[in-house]
């Protein structure tokens, strides 16, 4: 029984009236990849972003590595450290090089030497096989680099659980594949990993639990098989019809 | 064929336009002598720019102190050219451009501060009203973007305040008005007081020119940087203002023409800038009153400056591309 890195209690969060989420619970246990699906709007980005507090939830608790997290009096910057997150934009830092997103954190959060940082950041660019562009700027690579750049910035924290809110969604069709590749990779690795997708091919093959939401409420929580075999949900049949 | 036609048409329009202020300036012009050799030709008398040269510039800075000057317009120099083609850090710059201001007030000091005329005075109030509402018009930038409550509102006020207001309208309020509410006894000099004025002009100027780069910046850069656990002086300091500032640098360098024009308000508040020493040269009874040579002369001098701006700051477009 291995321990939960993250531990959502019935969450819910409001925007004025209009409730985003509705009393979701959810676990993530160490090594373990929940992969999220769901219709757009649905609250997918809501749910993972409160994980590290980029979001507020109004109700519920949430804990990372058994440390209650959406409190005051918590260093949510501390907790934030050891949680990666990968965006569907990239969000890399436009006026760095590549090598420069990758050791600021590392830098002034961990307080590592710069020499330190550079070979840690090193090693995780040659992972993602893009060692030979470390000093370029982000606008000078493709998509699908920028996004495997971006989960390597996320590693060099060494985190203990990955988020990732749709990271193939603004790619091109091309460059899924890549970056979809990098993630199998890491999950084999033992990652402990939150997934916001809709590529079905890596929920079947790589996850360890796959849930549905649908206006704010998780519907479905089942292996990835019982999901795509037998879904109990009504709601859950029809979204994979239409994607299928 | 009509091409032709028009480009003669316009060149005997520049001709007829030119030919009275040629004749004016090269072929009927008094290039040196005195008054009188000036009243036999119906041209410019340069001789009396000539002559009045070093009143006009440096007003009643004493002769003998003129080696400072020479301290002070190196140092003026190198650290304006250090700044635009250098390509160090902008913090670096900019630490080097405080420090050489530093350097030239120091160079100055041996001289009463009521005897830095003229171009001394226009460069010194320039200089240093720039410097200090640059990181000033940053911050009331960023108070107003990203402070709450009394900060945020305290800035809005102050931007939206000093910029209802005109510039000349801020000389008099700080040269005439506020030695009348200080408290008895107190005194500030006049030309802090009109630093204060140009300060707060350039800053609330500058404010609103950095809260355009500061909504440039996208939202997800906000993301990434709290997701990596950065706090928010770093964020801040390495995130968000390198790339909200260094876009903006060609409009700040354009404030900063500006600023060096409006410095010739400091006249009309009887500080002895440009206008003012050209005045008192012009009083000079052995020479009759040469207003347009002595107008033209520092419009000359202004024109040399703001395109020396102009020039170094498109040197800075070309690599403040950021992507
Ligand atoms: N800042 C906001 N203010 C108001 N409504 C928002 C805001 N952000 C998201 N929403 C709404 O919340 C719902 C869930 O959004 P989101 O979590 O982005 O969904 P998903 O990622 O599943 O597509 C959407 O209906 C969206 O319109
Ligand atoms: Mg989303």
């Amino acid at each position: 029984m291995s321990k939960p890195i993250i531990q959502m209690k019935n969450i819910s969060k409001w925007y004025d009236d209009f409730q985003v989420l509705k009393n979701v619970s959810l676990d993530v246990k160490e090594g373990e990849i929940v992969v999220v699906c769901g219709p757009s709007g649905s609250g997918k980005s809501t749910l993972i972003r409160c994980v590290n507090q980029l979001e507020e939830n109004q109700e519920g608790e949430i804990f990372v590595d058994g440390v209650e997290i959406a409190r005051s009096g918590v260093d949510i910057e501390k907790v934030r450290s050891d949680v990666g997150m990968v965006f569907q934009h990239f969000n890399l830092f436009p006026h760095l090089t590549v090598l420069e997103n990758l050791t600021l954190a590392p830098i002034t959060v961990r307080k590592m030497s710069k020499e330190e940082a550079s070979d840690l950041a090193m090693s995780y660019l040659k992972k993602v096989q893009m060692s030979e562009h470390a000093h370029k700027h982000p606008h000078q690579l493709s998509g699908g680099q920028k996004q495997r750049i971006a989960i390597a910035r996320g590693l060099c924290m060494r985190p203990k659980v990955m988020l990732f809110d749709e990271p193939t969604s603004a790619l091109d069709p091309e460059m899924v594949n890549e970056v979809l590749d990098v993630m199998q990779d890491l999950a084999k690795e033992g990652m402990t990993m939150m997934v916001v997708t809709h590529e079905m091919s890596f929920a079947k093959n790589v996850a360890s639990k796959v849930c549905f939401m649908s206006e704010g409420e998780l519907l479905e929580e089942a292996t990835p098989s019982d999901f795509f075999n037998n879904p109990r949900h009504p709601r859950v049949q029809t979204f994979l019809k239409q994607i299928s | 064929m009509s091409k032709l036609f028009l480009n003669f048409f316009l060149l005997a329009v520049m001709i007829f336009i030119l030919k009275g202020p040629f004749e004016w300036l090269v072929l009927n012009s008094v290039w040196s002598g005195s008054s009188s050799d000036c009243q036999m030709h119906t041209g410019a008398c340069l001789a009396f720019v000539r002559d009045k040269m070093d009143l006009i510039l440096w007003g009643t800075f004493p002769g003998d102190k003129r080696i400072l000057l020479c301290g002070y317009f190196l140092s003026f120099f190198a650290s304006l050219f250090f700044f635009f083609q250098s390509r160090r850090k902008i913090e670096v710059k900019f630490g080097v451009l405080l420090f050489s201001f530093v350097l030239e007030s120091f160079f100055l000091w041996p001289v009463s501060i009521s005897k830095w005329n003229g171009l001394l005075l226009v460069l010194y109030v320039f200089k240093g009203s720039y410097l200090v509402a640059f990181p000033l018009g940053l911050f009331l930038a960023v108070v107003r973007r990203y402070g709450k409550g009394f900060w945020r509102m305290g800035s809005i006020g102050l931007i939206e305040f000093v910029r209802g207001m005109p510039l000349i309208g801020l000389l008099f309020m700080a040269s005439v008005m506020l030695p009348l509410f200080l408290p008895v006894g107190w005194e500030i000099p006049k030309i802090i007081r009109l630093f204060g004025a140009y300060i707060l002009f350039v800053s609330a100027t500058l404010a609103e020119i950095f809260r355009g780069g500061l909504e440039q910046v996208g939202k997800g850069q906000m993301d990434a940087a709290n997701s990596l656990g950065l706090r928010w002086p770093t964020t801040l300091m390495k995130i968000i203002l390198p790339q909200a500032v260094m876009p903006m640098m060609v409009p700040c360098v354009n404030v900063g023409i500006t600023l060096f024009k409006d410095t010739a308000l400091m006249g009309i508040v009887s500080m002895m800038d440009l206008t003012m020493t050209s005045k008192m040269a012009l009083k000079d009874l052995d020479w009759g009153g040469y207003v347009t040579e002595s107008y033209l002369f520092i419009t000359l001098v202004y024109f040399f400056f703001c395109f020396l701006l102009s020039y170094l700051g498109n040197c800075l477009r070309k690599r403040a591309v950021i992507h």
